[in-house]
């Protein structure tokens, strides 16, 4: 880790934050619970493309935690946790695959990611029946999925025109 | 020739796109038609449950409600969520989480959704008298 990689993966991390404070400042964008645009996911998906699953992971879970502390309270940090390492796994598998296709990565990462959430929800209030939110969530998991790895495709594309391939 | 190399790839990669685009159109629309079946509800589904945690705490007959009242529910944080029974519909009407979906979700009277508070872990379930709800889901 040389203090180039540092300064870097800190300047996502603080990127990822903003975007996540300020999202959720944002009033909802439907009467469903869970339904978000998940756009600090546009950071995940840039640095696991130049980085890599250490780094990004790191990126996340930094993210998430600091983004508890500073928007939200107990209940919002188990939903984003579960969400969270749902959508990493997905992510992180789906990546070798369909490398030069982001935004397929990102619609599975975020059907991933709602699903760990309803799961988490279920577990929590003890009601089954909120799974008949998931075929609108699935549906805006798509849609917010595909805009968002369209962004991060944007990114990675710029980012590795200008600086080469690889980061590490 | 580069331009002749990369032609054929470009065709590739937008061929795999719309093969996706047209998979993930599909699953949109097989959830469009499950979300439309399920709005149906039940007919005379009555009954509202409401549950903080995994605890029921307080079973409504919706029916039996002859005038409309108001009531609070608080958790163990301070936070409160008031809830409007009417005749046969159920509903928040104020509550202090962040979002406020639960307020958002008007009020139901024979949804199969519930209505979900998630920060304050409450829902409110209708189930219906005869048990409908479980053939609803077995059907699914």
């Amino acid at each position: 880790m040389n203090t180039k990689k540092l300064t870097v993966l800190s300047m996502l991390t603080a990127m990822a934050l903003i975007i996540f404070i300020v999202e959720a400042q944002l009033p909802p964008l439907a009467p469903v619970p869970g339904i978000k645009m998940g756009l600090s996911n546009v950071v995940t998906l840039v640095t696991l493309a130049l980085f890599g699953r250490k780094e990004a992971f790191a990126v996340l879970m930094l993210r998430i935690v600091l983004g508890s502390i500073f928007a939200g309270q107990m209940m919002s940090f188990m939903y984003s946790m579960a969400g969270g390492l749902m959508c990493f796994l997905v992510m992180a598998l789906t990546l070798p695959v369909l490398k030069k296709q982001l935004w397929i990565v990102s619609v599975f990462s975020a059907l991933a990611h709602n699903a760990g959430q309803i799961a988490v929800a279920v577990f929590i209030t003890g009601t089954w029946q909120i799974i008949g939110y998931m075929p609108i969530l699935i549906i805006s998991a798509v849609i917010t999925g595909a805009f968002t790895g369209t962004a991060a495709g944007f990114c990675v594309k710029r980012i590795t025109a200008v600086k080469g391939r690889k980061y590490r | 020739m580069p331009a002749d190399l990369r032609l054929p790839n470009r065709c590739c990669a937008v061929k795999s796109n719309i093969k996706w685009i047209l998979t993930f159109a599909l699953l949109c629309a097989v959830c469009c038609a499950l979300w439309f079946l399920q709005s149906g509800g039940t007919d005379e589904a009555v009954t509202a449950q409401i549950r903080q945690g995994d605890t029921v705490i307080k079973t409504i007959d919706l029916s039996a409600v002859s005038a409309p009242y108001e009531f609070d529910i608080t958790d163990e944080n301070g936070g409160y969520n008031r809830i409007r029974v009417e005749t046969g519909s159920i509903s928040v009407i104020e509550a202090d989480c962040p979002d406020r979906v639960c307020v958002n979700q008007g009020s139901i009277r024979n949804s199969m959704r519930p209505i979900v508070c998630l920060p304050h872990k409450l829902s409110i379930t209708i189930t219906g008298k005869d048990n409908g709800m479980d053939a609803a889901a077995g059907g699914m």
